[in-house]
């Protein structure tokens, strides 16, 4: 009995490691590459893409042919309807405009939230600029500069893939810097979030004493009649 | 011991139609409501799990005078798990996008009862090439029935066919939107329902 069990382990473990061994390179190579085609995707113009250590996590500064910079990217993460949703972000090299949006396979409803992954979607960011904060609506058409139109039937993964944009945003922004005066304490002006993976950190830095009055300006409530059933 | 005594044809083919293990055993029902959004997701789901069931019936038939009684459950549960593991591992290394797309299900395998029903009431009793014709006849009948279901649900519920493959087309959802509710759990029971119905209309109980 004993023996029989025990051989089964043995042989089971044995066999896993090997298939361990043969399929991790490929598994890390896939990896790898998902992660390059998403750059590729946010900063179409970058042929190489330089990885920079920050307290959040990584950014990356993507470089043409000769080498000057083209834009930058940020790796961000949010907390959708049914799980985390990571995702990359792009902007020019002079931080004026979005340049493309990238996100990664997500437990999202399919064929609701998960229409967030949809290639004319993620589209509606491109252009945009890093400030005032990225809003979303939605059952009307577009009014302001800075608004995308939220996954119809699925409010909350859109809501979090606008909220996680606009941290990656200001992550990048403080990073890389090249933001006037000005232009931080306005963009500075959008502390209220969900996304914790940024937040935190983010808020512990020490740009957060360059504001007069933080609490002053609060996120506005999204008075959201469809977030109970919708997503 | 002793072997059912059927023809070896009908060994496989009764998997597909007469015990359909999701139609009429009404086994592994959780992937096959969970992964059936799409005929993608059913095919993929449906080969894992033929995967599994085949290579776990073949080790445990040609083992199983040596399992005592005791045990078997420990040491089959040990067999599927490995299968699994390396399913899960090949996919991830191969074919990322239908891993991403299958999630957990993929891990979930081990507790699919087709699996082990299989094990338990075939391949303990008989030899390898039954077993075999068997477990293969079962997990083409799964597939089978995922891939229906999951093409039906497709085309209400998105209104693709083979939507993620190369061969994908948009057959409406321009002017006309697709039923979401068919890509949800809800739609995934009435379809189930009207599919194991239809079944039962063809092919009535005899009594």
């Amino acid at each position: 009995m004993v023996a029989v069990l025990g051989l089964t382990g043995l042989v089971s473990g044995w066999s896993l490691a090997y298939v361990y061994q043969v399929t991790k390179p490929l598994i890390e190579a896939n990896d790898a590459a998902r992660l390059e085609k998403a750059l590729q995707d946010v900063l179409p113009q970058a042929q190489t893409f330089e990885t920079v250590d920050i307290p959040e996590g990584v950014y990356f500064v993507g470089k043409d042919g000769s080498g000057a910079i083209v834009g930058y990217a940020a790796l961000a993460q949010g907390n959708g309807y049914q799980g985390p949703i990571r995702m990359i972000l792009g902007i020019d090299s002079r931080l004026e405009q979005m340049t493309g949006l990238a996100i990664f396979p997500n437990d999202e409803t399919p064929g609701l939230g998960n229409g967030i992954i949809e290639k004319p979607w993620r589209d509606q960011f491109v252009g945009l600029a890093p400030y005032p904060r990225v809003e979303y609506f939605k059952s009307r058409s577009k009014e302001k500069p800075n608004e995308i139109e939220a996954v119809t039937g699925a409010t909350i993964s859109s809501r979090s893939v606008v909220n996680t944009v606009n941290q990656g945003l200001k992550v990048l922004l403080r990073e890389v810097g090249g933001v006037s005066p000005g232009q931080a304490s306005q963009f500075e002006a959008f502390r209220g979030d969900d996304c914790p993976q940024w937040v935190h950190q983010g808020a512990a830095s020490s740009e957060t004493n360059q504001l007069e009055e933080p609490q002053a300006v609060e996120e506005q409530t999204d008075v959201d009649s469809e977030s109970g059933g919708g997503q | 011991m002793s072997s059912t005594g059927r023809p070896l044809h009908k060994e496989f083919l009764k998997g597909i139609w007469q015990e359909n293990p999701v139609l009429v055993l009404v086994l592994g029902t959780c992937p096959t409501l969970a992964v059936t959004t799409s005929v993608l997701g059913g095919f993929s789901m449906g080969m894992a799990a033929t995967f599994v069931l085949v290579c776990s019936g073949i080790v445990i038939s040609s083992v199983r005078k040596l399992i005592p009684d005791e045990v078997r459950i420990a040491t089959y549960t040990a067999v599927i798990a490995l299968f699994v593991t390396i399913a899960k591992m090949v996919l991830d290394a191969k074919f990322p996008e239908v891993s991403a797309k299958l999630g957990p299900y993929v891990p979930l395998i081990v507790v699919n009862c087709i699996i082990l029903g299989r094990i338990e009431a075939f391949c303990n009793k008989n030899n390898v090439v039954r077993s075999l014709l068997d477990t293969l006849g079962m997990g083409v009948g799964f597939t089978l029935t995922l891939v229906v279901l999951g093409g039906v649900r497709e085309l209400l519920g998105s209104g693709t066919v083979l939507g993620g493959t190369p061969w994908q087309r948009q057959v409406y959802g321009e002017t006309i939107s697709p039923m979401v509710v068919m890509l949800l759990p809800a739609g995934a029971f009435i379809m189930f329902g009207l599919l194991v119905g239809a079944y039962r209309a063809l092919n009535p109980v005899k009594r």
